[in-house]
């Protein structure tokens, strides 16, 4: 409807209450936008797909904002209210708004009242800034939290791609271990190994750092390498004491008075104690024999060969080894325990030489050096000599070793020093061409401290923290290309 | 339309100002009552002008005026009047009573028996008065100005609250101040006397009120009236805490149509041909204070409905 003719001097500020109203609107389309494209933002991290319409939605929000502003916006009649607010015209602007088609006498003279009273007091407009206080206050949020998801989305994708990825390793490794499982041999000696991997698949599902997994994996490997060399053990214990005990028990109850016999048996039933899994019955019942042989009578003797017959230790070690081949197989880590290293070094070193030969010849000795900041090296030789003959010559040469490379030897054994080094100023490298025997290697040892500190762990209330600082010790000094 | 009647209306307050020191509220409200066709209920000690200002209303608007004097043995026909038989005559001629005029001024009301009383009060709601069957009509127009003391409360006859409803206004009227004091003396114990001009007629008055029911009330006024009515219902959700306390019954539909009538002449008494929300505000509290009945709590606690209704405006949003 027009506004009333009587009010044209309203024009200008009506106007203005009309530019108030679609600045604010204005604001809230730019905070529907923002928190559209910061929405959608924060989706795509996990749904990719949704990256595109990020511009697209954010301009459908302000868009529907836009529509709903059109929709609601003031009519004649509520600018009529607030101007009469604004202006403190005691409602004489909406009186007449709401009775523009009236005729009667009174509304005529309210009429001219009105235009009389508007030019008496020019209207001036009064920006309403509460009008502008929420709008403004959700877009500088809106803007906030754009900047926010336009900063940590990419991190939160990452965060969860890692999550997704540690999940399937999660699962892959439970199945890989559930497989393992499954190719166990159904045997008593099994049962140990069988608990402890069940433990090592309770621990899949807490395990999150991508290395670990391998730890994981490569553990249950050695668990099972460890039982195959274990059920060797037991195999070889086994065959001495049935070797022993190869008669029918009533005259191995009567050989038993034999003091000299009954020696070597309950040597043999130790020995297969020993090799059997400490939770076995069989184990103890064994150590109980042996410590008085001579008591047990023949019913018992029977059972207990039964028993140790049972046991078929040499069946369970092929079937582990099928275990262990195919756990081989599917680990990955069996690639990185078998796999080359690599390593660079270099050397230096002075050498000096002395050649003999006959005849008339040229020797020639080549050293190389290997290693990390040890000085080593190889010292050229040239031996002149004349004769007929071709000559030969060889040549050692030893470089100056730095304080750090001397080496603290423990034990009693006898060190066989060469050169012309003084005791006390030889290197390891120096020493153990000529003593082999003195250090192990070091991917033997290492498998052994790193099973034990493991299967602790896995039997051992220890706070998890602790437990996976125990395996990322383990992960960071495990052997590199095998050394 | 007759701007001039417009006109005549800030003259007559200004007449009406040369007799009466001060009490500028007190002459407002009650010209606005007269001018909307009701009636006012002036509470007040003796000796503040009540009577005075009833006498100066008549003279300026040229009405006819009486006053009765409410006592205990005043009876029915002593207002309206009654049939006698006159000397040399065999029927009855009726012989009008104090309340046949324009302007009738009901003096302490509440010392007249309530039989009394509903005799005033039933003509000035119907404009008629019926004896011994035949109803006669009351000049236009008809206003009653009842006083009543709000101090001797021994031996009076309160109103009941039927009849409180039929007044437009309850209007308090206060001490003059010091100023006013002085003003009073200079006027009345002095040899100069007002002599007051009549600047109004009776059809001019009737005209005038019939002009007020022409003046447009917006929207929002009228919910914003509607809403400070409903609020002093207790049950109503949106009564004020005191409300909710103290009022035992709000007011009736007759409150609201008491507010925008006399909002609408309050418009016209300032020049305008609109109502606006402080036309509305203005009568509120005249308009509704004898139309909220209050509890004991209240009683007791000393609560007057002008508090109540003063916490009604307050919470109450304009539009």
């Amino acid at each position: 409807m027009a506004w009333p003719q009587e009010l044209t001097m309203l024009s200008k500020v009506r106007r203005k209450c009309r530019v108030e109203y679609w600045l604010a609107a204005l604001l809230l389309a730019a905070a529907a936008a923002m928190l559209a494209y910061a929405g959608v933002t924060l989706l795509a991290a996990p749904f990719p797909a949704l990256s595109p319409w990020r511009l697209p939605l954010a301009f459908l929000a302000a868009a529907a904002v836009a529509v709903v502003m059109w929709r609601v916006q003031p009519g004649d009649l509520e600018i009529a209210r607030r101007l009469d607010k604004d202006l403190a015209s005691e409602e004489r602007v909406q009186t007449l708004v709401e009775n523009r088609q009236g005729q009667s006498p009174m509304l005529q003279q309210l009429r001219r009242e009105t235009a009389d009273y508007f030019r008496r007091r020019q209207p001036r407009y009064r920006w309403d800034k509460k009008r502008f206080f929420a709008p403004a206050l959700l877009s500088g949020a809106a803007a906030v939290i754009l900047i926010l998801s336009i900063v940590f989305s990419p991190h939160l994708a990452q965060s969860i791609a890692q999550r997704r990825e540690v999940l399937e390793q999660q699962q892959e490794a439970a199945e890989q271990i559930e497989e393992i499982i499954e190719l166990l041999p159904e045997n008593p000696l099994g049962e140990e190994l069988a608990a402890q991997l069940e433990d090592l698949l309770e621990q899949v599902y807490s395990l999150t750092a991508p290395g670990e997994f391998e730890t994981l994996l490569r553990e249950a490997l050695e668990l099972l390498e460890s039982e195959r060399e274990q059920a060797a053990a037991i195999e070889s214990a086994l065959e001495e004491l049935l070797a022993a005990m190869n008669m029918p028990p009533e005259e191995l109850a009567e050989a038993l008075g034999d003091p000299e016999f009954a020696a070597q048996l309950a040597e043999a039933m130790n020995n297969l104690a020993e090799t059997l899994p400490g939770g076995m019955d069989l184990a103890s019942a064994l150590k109980e024999l042996a410590a008085n042989p001579s008591a047990a009578e023949a019913s018992h003797w029977q059972q207990i060969i039964e028993q140790l017959e049972e046991l078929d230790p040499s069946a369970y070690r092929e079937n582990l080894q099928q275990a262990v081949r195919a756990a081989e197989e599917m680990c990955a880590c069996e690639e990185n325990s078998e796999g080359e290293g690599e390593g660079e070094g270099s050397g230096k070193g002075e050498g000096e030489g002395s050649g003999e030969g006959e005849g008339e010849g040229s020797g020639e000795g080549e050293g190389s050096g290997e290693g990390e900041g040890e000085g080593e090296g190889g010292g050229n030789s040239e031996g002149g000599s004349s004769g007929s003959n071709g000559g030969e010559g060889f040549g050692s040469g030893t470089a100056d070793p730095s304080p750090s490379s001397y080496v603290y030897i423990p034990g009693q054994g006898e060190v066989i020093l060469s050169g012309e080094g003084e005791p006390g100023e030889y290197t390891l490298r120096e020493l153990i061409p000529n003593n082999p025997g003195l250090v192990d290697d070091y991917t033997e040892f290492f498998s052994g401290y790193r099973r034990q500190a493991l299967s602790r762990l896995n039997r051992s209330p220890i706070p998890r923290p602790l437990a996976d600082f125990v395996r990322s010790y383990f992960e960071a000094i495990a052997p590199q290309g095998g050394k | 339309m007759n701007l001039e009647l417009i006109e005549k209306l800030s003259g007559v307050k200004e007449e009406i100002g040369r007799a009466m020191v001060g009490q500028k509220e007190v002459i407002d409200l009650t010209l606005t009552a007269l001018l909307a066709g009701g009636h006012v209920l002036l509470e007040g000690v003796p000796g503040l002008g009540k009577t005075l200002l009833a006498r100066t209303l008549a003279r300026v608007l040229d009405i006819s005026y009486n006053r009765i004097q409410f006592t205990p043995d005043l009876m029915p026909s002593d207002i309206t009047g009654t049939n006698l038989i006159l000397t040399g005559r065999d029927d009855f001629q009726f012989r009008p009573g104090p309340i046949f005029a324009s302007l009738v001024l009901a003096d302490e009301i509440n010392r007249a028996t309530p039989k009394t009383q509903s005799a005033l009060l039933e003509s000035m709601q119907e404009g008629k008065v019926t004896v011994f069957g035949e109803t006669r009509d009351l000049p236009r127009p008809f206003f009653v100005i009842a006083t009543q003391n709000p101090l001797e409360m021994e031996g009076t006859y309160p109103l009941p609250e039927a009849q409180l409803d039929r007044f437009l206004f309850k209007v308090l009227v206060p001490y003059p101040s010091l100023e006013e004091l002085r003003e009073i003396v200079n006027l009345t114990t002095g040899t100069a006397q007002a002599e007051l001009e009549p600047v109004m007629t009776g059809a001019e008055i009737l005209e005038v009120n019939r002009l007020a029911r022409e003046v447009p009330v917006a929207d929002k006024v009228l919910e914003y009236a509607l809403k400070i009515l409903v609020s002093t219902h207790p049950e109503s959700p949106s009564a004020t805490p005191m409300v909710k306390e103290y009022v035992q019954v709000g007011a009736s539909p007759r409150g609201i149509q008491s507010i925008i009538l006399a909002a609408r002449v309050t418009a016209l008494l300032e020049g305008r041909f609109n109502v606006s929300f402080a036309d509305v505000e203005k009568v509120c509290v005249p308009a509704l204070r004898h139309r909220l009945f209050l509890n004991f709590e209240a009683l007791g606690g000393g609560i007057n409905p002008d508090a109540i209704i003063a916490e009604i405006l307050d919470a109450t949003e304009r539009g």
